[in-house]
Parts: C-alpha cells; sequence; structure tokens
C-alpha cells in the first residue's frame, strides 16, 4: 500500500535514509554531494523538515519512505510568493509506479493551497529524460538551459529551469 | 426519485462499504470539474473531501443513481444527521475523457474534523484500494 503526506520531524530518519540513498545512485541528479550530506544530523534534518517556509512529502510503501520531494519558499520579500522544488527521488524498487507524481501533484497542491505560492520553479539535468517527462506531466514547462550549471569530475552538466504557474495549474 | 450520487470513497465499486451502494452505476469514471482536497483523515483514515472548490486536486470518483431506499442507507453510513462527520451537497463532475459535465450529489468531510486531524495522507487525487488498509474502523462508517 502506498501513501502520500506531508512529512513531519519523526521521520527525520527516513528521509535522510531515502537522501543518501539518492545521493549515492544519481550523483548527477542533485547539486549536494554525499560527502558534503553525510554527517549530516538527525536533529538538523528534523529542524528542516519543521519549517514553516518549506515542505516535504514523501509516498510511504509498506512503511518504506521511498520517494520524496521538497518545497522551499524564496527568502526575500519580493521572492517570496515563489519557491524552488527540490530533492526529488524516488527509490529504484518503487518507480514506474506513478509514485513521483503523485508526491509532486501532493506537494504542489500543498504549495498552493495551504503556503499560498504562486509559482514553483526546478531545475533537472537536461539528460534526466524520465526526471523531464515526469514534471512536464505534472504541469511544469522548460523556460531555458543553463550551461555547465554542474561540474562532476571534470565534467559540465546542463541543466533545464522549470516553471510552474499554479495560477492556473489545473491539479 | 433517482439521484445521482458521486462517490470517491469506501462506497465505490470494489471498496469496502459498496454494499450499502446498491445503485445503477454510471458508464465511466469521473473526476470534479474543479479541484478539492481530499485526504485520508482521523486515526482512522477515513477518505474526507472537504468542500473548498479549487484547493486540491481534481478528484476521481464513480457516479451511481440511486433511489430513496439506497439514499437512505448511504445517509446513514455517512452519518448526515450528525455534526462532523458528512453532508451530502451539491456537486459539479465530468466523466474522464469526456467534455459535459453532470450535476450530482456528494458526501463531503466536516471541516471541522478536517481542521482537527490528524492528516493521514494527501492532499489526493483518488483513494485507492491500498488505502483502506489504513482503515480500521468497525462501526458505521464514511465515504
Amino acid at each position: 500500500m502506498s501513501l502520500v503526506r506531508k512529512l513531519d520531524a519523526d521521520d527525520a530518519p527516513a528521509w535522510r535514509a531515502l537522501r543518501w540513498q539518492g545521493l549515492q545512485e544519481c550523483p548527477t541528479a542533485f547539486a549536494a554531494s554525499f560527502d558534503e550530506e553525510k554527517d549530516r544530523s538527525l536533529e538538523d534534518v528534523a529542524t528542516m523538515l519543521r519549517q514553516a517556509s518549506g515542505a516535504v512529502f514523501g509516498a510511504w510503501t509498506e512503511g518504506a519512505l521511498c520517494s520524496i520531494a521538497h518545497v522551499q519558499r524564496e527568502p526575500l520579500r519580493k521572492m517570496a510568493h515563489k519557491a524552488h522544488v527540490w530533492g526529488m527521488y524516488t527509490a529504484p524498487n518503487a518507480r514506474r509506479a506513478g509514485l513521483a507524481a503523485q508526491v509532486m501533484r501532493s506537494l504542489m497542491a500543498h504549495a498552493r493551497d495551504r503556503m499560498g505560492l504562486e509559482f514553483l520553479t526546478l531545475g533537472v539535468n537536461t539528460q534526466c529524460a524520465a526526471a523531464l517527462r515526469l514534471y512536464e506531466s505534472v504541469g511544469f514547462v522548460r523556460e531555458g538551459i543553463e550551461r555547465g550549471f554542474l561540474k562532476i569530475d571534470g565534467v559540465l552538466h546542463d541543466e533545464w529551469h522549470m516553471q510552474c504557474d499554479l495560477r492556473t495549474w489545473p491539479g | 426519485m433517482a439521484r445521482l450520487i458521486f462517490v470517491y470513497g469506501t462506497l465505490k465499486q470494489g471498496f469496502r462499504n459498496f454494499h450499502i451502494n446498491r445503485g445503477r452505476r454510471v458508464d465511466g469514471d469521473f473526476v470534479t470539474d474543479v479541484p478539492y482536497p481530499l485526504y485520508l483523515v482521523g486515526e482512522f483514515g477515513l477518505p474526507w473531501l472537504v468542500r473548498k472548490p479549487g484547493e486540491g486536486l481534481p478528484v476521481e470518483g464513480q457516479v451511481f443513481e440511486v433511489d430513496d431506499d439506497v439514499l437512505q442507507d448511504m445517509d446513514a453510513l455517512e452519518r448526515i444527521d450528525q455534526a462532523g462527520y458528512y453532508q451530502r451537497l451539491p456537486l459539479r463532475v465530468k466523466r474522464i475523457g469526456g467534455d459535459a459535465a453532470i450535476d450530482v450529489e456528494c458526501y463531503f468531510g466536516s471541516e471541522s474534523t478536517f481542521a482537527r486531524g490528524p492528516v493521514i495522507a494527501g492532499p489526493l487525487a483518488r483513494y485507492e484500494l491500498s488505502h483502506q488498509a489504513v482503515y480500521r474502523y468497525s462501526g458505521a462508517s464514511n465515504q
């Protein structure tokens, strides 16, 4: 069985474990590296999960957290109507079941309804075709490419900047 | 008098309270014409559609034509005469893959009960069979 819901501080161990798994399995999909996050404390994660300026949604299958995504409101007052979506990851054994789309749609509805946000942005490696399809399927559109967004082991990676206008998003 | 009822939770065909719903199913699957917040709430994870159009996601369900006897049983299940449970109210839905909207009725969950929580899951686009595993209530129940 799968349940999609907003995570809270009690979910810190499960979120951190899945985050570490993602950073190690898909290093080109994240700006952060495993080495930079491997010492992150559960207290720090719990604090992040409590923040009112953001929200983390996840899908649980058979009691295990298997898909996550984070939305974080922009901190500056003139940009506070927008938020950035980051940290989307689904464990390999939970893929192709539609869970990532469910997590994204629940997260986006929460961002619009509970956080009062008007626009969401995200970035995705141009080589991640599955992720691009996911984001377009839930309502994001491509805005432009940033060349050389990441440099990993000497190799440059380009990134699509994507945006969703929640004011007209059909859900 | 026959009425069209949109069901989104345990009254759907194949779900635990379908035996209460003895209506004639209208062909196809339906979706609300605008988003509504659907959550699993309370310690029993009851499917709870809150009457806040424009919030949540377009919610999928089934439409049944029911007579007065069936409607009475469904109303009793949903406890529409008790505060904090469900109310049967108008709603507009459209067939998935079609364009024309139809006017139906639907059991909306109480906003005050939703506000008390806890929220087990959501907002959701549909109540699925797997969600019934959350449902442990043994008494008269809900959508």
